[in-house]
């Protein structure tokens, strides 16, 4: 029996691009997590805003939820909508780019585009956007923005900080279909050329909103000059230096200019035998190699002072360094499922945060270290703070392991969160657990605004403990 | 419901997938992946691009079957069997041997053919010719060998050539070219004459494994039969049918399988052969076939081959070797059941082609060279053998 806005649908976006097919809608039901499949009733996509904001009028008048898809990549659960009846949008068929504008240093795009086709077309040209290093490849410009909470990162990303700080604008279909612009061109005579409005920074209210608020369809992003020179390296501490290299990794941070574009402490997870080294790695990049030698330099100095026990690079070290480089994500093709648990923290608390953290779950691990490893715990530095992060992976066909990944997981961010962390990735599971920790008075005020903005509650529903 | 045996039995399988999507894009050039590999999916890129027309959509309704969820529908059969299966997902997931995902379609395609519900029309046409004439085009089997006329070739012997059907019908001058550029070099070579059948690279991947069965004992036994201890072959489909098919099936054959790039780069290396002019084009670019590179993982050889001519400029498109975009004609599926598909996936590939500011394409499987030529205003392409042939002068 088809969808009964199968029709409306095809009338709208051509009949080419609705699927309400059982099988086609179940591929629909998952992003890249443990988490329980959830189907959508049907499937649709639009080629532009304009067939968005049609698709939302029609969500609207027959009170149908939507559920907005990007590259569905987030690991902590597909939203649910309302199972077998919601309107899958995917955005993946928008994904031109807009404007390129070099003299502005910005570029224009749908929200469809993946964020690292954005970045290869634009290192073609000279420049660069914070999108090539994290998430993964097949994560959009629009999934980053809103289910990542911004939080996708450049190869620079501990220099520069998050996505979020380099969104200048965004064209958003809000809940009853209209279409608003945000940023510097919220004046319709304006460019989008700033993230500065006339007015309050309408731009940050769609950034991590899991499209609770609206439909992201461009945005617009600033664009850096590419350093071509690049340098890696390692730093190995002992087992039981931990606070040594925390100490040092900070010092390295702390320096202006800025050193490090990617700078990270690995050191074992609950799943690896005990004994096994903390590893500090970085990336060093610049205009030349000198600036990227003089940087290396440096870093070399400033761990000579600060830390002077350790072990320097060693064989180990660098393959990590190799590894994390490489993109973890990657390694764990054909092994399983994999899981993040992260959590930004301020630098002042993150090694006290990162001990307890790591207690926590090697007692929740306990006797499932096989099952459900956990295979390194870390803390990737972002602009003088750290965000803390455990790597696990499940098999799917364990019933049991997976459940108790999903519990871990919820678990172990209930954890930080409860100790002054917050979330960076954001996915219904997630998004719940971090709506526990929020002051009341913010709860409301997210009540009222979606209220305000989305009475028929058709956006992405049951996200952030709302109904 | 349709059986589920073939499926079941790569269970494992099909839930080590991540759902991470790099089989539908994947740009990134950090360590692990040396190229970037942009789109991936053929399909996806030509047809309404929703997730049951890329790997990981594929994978999750695999997932879907085995937890009985939904039946084998007339449509999703369809998309089941609508993909060259050019495995550049599996080359992106760098995942085999433990993830491969056109393996989870091709069992799922047995379980179809098994239950009575495939293979769709198109395919069941080009099995029946198959099985009732051993050839493709369901031409007389009595006409297999015309192409060796006047060549005297023997029926047994060390080193066997197995032409397949492309070279052996419409393609001659493939096989007349591999013979002469193996006589030169001072070998002796046999060939099957009618006895040689198809090598049923259509029923692998359509899932008439009783045909291919029927194919693969006929030909493994006629080969015997030769005293091959080395079988050479021009064709990318026949190498990967009778190098990776048959020995799963019959297990350790009683000869080597090889591609005749290989032999002709030992020759080459040897000085048994030696190139002597451009065969007219002088700026070259050559075409991994998906099944002599991503099956077979030869890529050397053939560029050996072609810088190896004076006078030959080889210039690379910007996807080669493993990240290479199909032709859109592998094993006959997409040409089958959506030839307008297969048609945008070869023009793809001539604008790739032509970025370059080649003259020529070179490649290395005749199906590969039909798919290319069909593309309006093609550059020229040539397969190998023809060229290698041409560069010494061979008149064929």
């Amino acid at each position: 029996m088809k969808h009964p806005l199968y029709s409306a649908l095809a009338e709208i976006v051509g009949p080419k691009y609705v699927t309400d097919s059982d099988f086609a809608v179940f591929a629909y039901s998952n992003n890249s997590s443990q988490f329980p499949s959830r189907v959508p009733g049907i499937v649709v996509r639009p080629g532009s805003t304009e067939e968005v904001s049609r698709i939302v009028k029609l969500a609207n008048r027959t009170k149908t939820p939507i559920v907005p898809r990007g590259g569905a990549c987030s690991y902590g659960g597909w939203p649910e909508g309302e199972p077998g009846r919601s309107i899958c949008v995917d955005l993946t068929r928008m994904r031109r780019i807009l404007e390129f504008n070099p003299v502005n240093k910005t570029v224009t795009v749908e929200a469809g585009i993946t964020g690292t086709e954005l970045e290869t077309r634009m290192r073609e040209k000279g420049f660069c956007v914070h999108t090539i290093f994290s998430p993964s490849d097949s994560v959009t410009v629009g999934g980053m923005i809103c289910g990542e909470s911004g939080a996708a990162a450049g190869r620079d990303f501990s220099a520069a900080g998050m996505d979020w700080l380099f969104t200048w604008g965004l064209k958003v279909v809000l809940p009853n279909g209209e279409i608003i612009q945000t940023g510097s061109g919220i004046n319709p005579n304006a460019k989008n050329h700033s993230r500065v409005s006339s007015g309050p920074d309408l731009t940050g209210l769609f950034i991590g909103s899991m499209g609770i608020f609206g439909i992201v369809t461009e945005a617009t992003l600033q664009l850096f000059h590419w350093q071509g020179h690049e340098a890696v390296g390692s730093i190995a501490f002992a087992h039981d230096r931990l606070d040594d290299a925390h100490r040092a990794m900070a010092a390295m941070d702390a320096h202006e200019p800025k050193l490090c574009s990617t700078l990270a402490l690995f050191g074992p997870g609950p799943a690896m035998p005990p004994g096994q080294d903390w590893v500090i790695m970085y990336r060093v990049t610049g205009f030349t190699q000198e600036e990227v030698d003089r940087k290396l330099g440096a870093i070399g100095r400033i761990v000579k002072e600060t830390s002077p026990v350790n072990k320097g690079s060693t064989p180990q070290s660098e393959q990590m360094t190799d590894f994390y480089m490489a993109r973890m994500h990657d390694s764990a093709h054909g092994h399983g499922m994999w899981f993040m648990i992260e959590s930004l923290v301020p630098r002042d608390e993150s090694l006290r945060l990162l001990k307890e953290s790591l207690d926590w779950l090697k007692r929740e691990l306990a006797g499932w270290e096989r099952r459900v490893p956990v295979f390194n715990s870390s803390l990737f530095a972002q602009l003088d703070g750290d965000v803390i992060s455990y790597h696990g992976m499940v098999d799917l066909l364990d019933a049991e392991a997976r459940e108790k990944a999903i519990a871990v997981q919820k678990g172990a961010l209930d954890f930080l969160l409860g100790k002054g962390g917050n979330i960076i990735v954001l996915s219904k599971d997630l998004c719940d657990v971090g709506a526990r920790h929020f002051r009341p008075e913010c709860a409301a005020m997210l009540r009222t605004l979606k209220a305000a903005l989305d009475p028929n509650n058709i956006m992405n529903p049951h996200i952030f403990g709302l109904p | 419901m349709a059986s589920q045996s073939k499926l079941e039995a790569l269970k494992s399988m099909a839930y080590l997938c991540v759902q991470c999507g790099y089989c539908r894009e994947k740009y990134s050039d950090t360590v692990l992946t040396t190229l970037p590999a942009y789109r991936v999916c053929p399909v996806r890129e030509h047809s309404a691009g929703f997730e049951h027309y890329c790997a990981r959509g594929k994978i999750k309704i695999a997932q879907g079957i085995l937890e009985g969820r939904f039946p084998y529908s007339e449509e999703l059969v369809s998309v089941l069997y609508t993909d060259p299966d050019c495995k550049l997902c599996s080359w992106i997931c760098h995942a085999e041997p433990r993830l491969d995902p056109p393996k989870i379609w091709r069992a799922m395609r047995e379980d179809i053919v098994a239950a009575g519900f495939g293979p769709p029309e198109p395919l069941k046409q080009i099995d029946r010719r198959v099985a009732e004439k051993h050839n493709v085009f369901g031409a007389r089997p009595d006409r297999r060998a015309r192409w060796a006329a006047g060549l005297d070739l023997p029926r047994t012997g060390e080193l066997l050539y197995f032409a397949g059907c492309h070279a052996s019908y419409p393609k001659p001058e493939i096989a007349r070219s591999v013979v002469a550029l193996l006589r030169t070099a001072g070998l002796d070579i046999a060939y099957l004459g009618e006895d040689e059948w198809c090598c049923g690279v259509v029923q692998w991947h359509d899932g008439s494994v009783e045909i291919a069965r029927a194919l693969a004992e006929h030909n493994v036994e006629a080969i015997r039969r030769s005293g091959a201890r080395r079988v050479v072959t021009a064709c990318a489909e026949c190498l990967k049918s009778l190098k990776i098919e048959y020995p799963a099936l019959v297990g350790k054959l009683p000869f080597d399988v090889v591609h005749v790039s290989e032999v002709l780069a030992e020759l080459v290396a040897g000085g048994k052969i030696v190139p002597q002019r451009a065969p007219g084009e002088r700026k070259i670019t050559y075409h991994d076939p998906c099944q002599l590179g991503r099956y077979c993982n030869i890529y050397d050889p053939p560029r050996k081959l072609l810088t190896g001519i004076p006078g030959v400029e080889l210039v690379e498109m910007r996807r080669h070797r493993g990240n290479a975009w199909c032709c859109g004609h592998g094993a006959d599926m997409v040409k089958s059941m959506d030839p307008g598909m297969a048609a945008a996936i070869a023009a793809d590939r001539m604008s790739e082609a032509r970025e370059t500011g080649a003259e020529a394409i070179v490649t290395a499987c005749p199906r590969c060279i039909e798919a290319l030529e069909r593309v309006p205003d093609a550059l020229k392409v040539y397969d190998l053998s023809v060229v290698m042939a041409r560069a010494m002068g061979l008149e064929i």
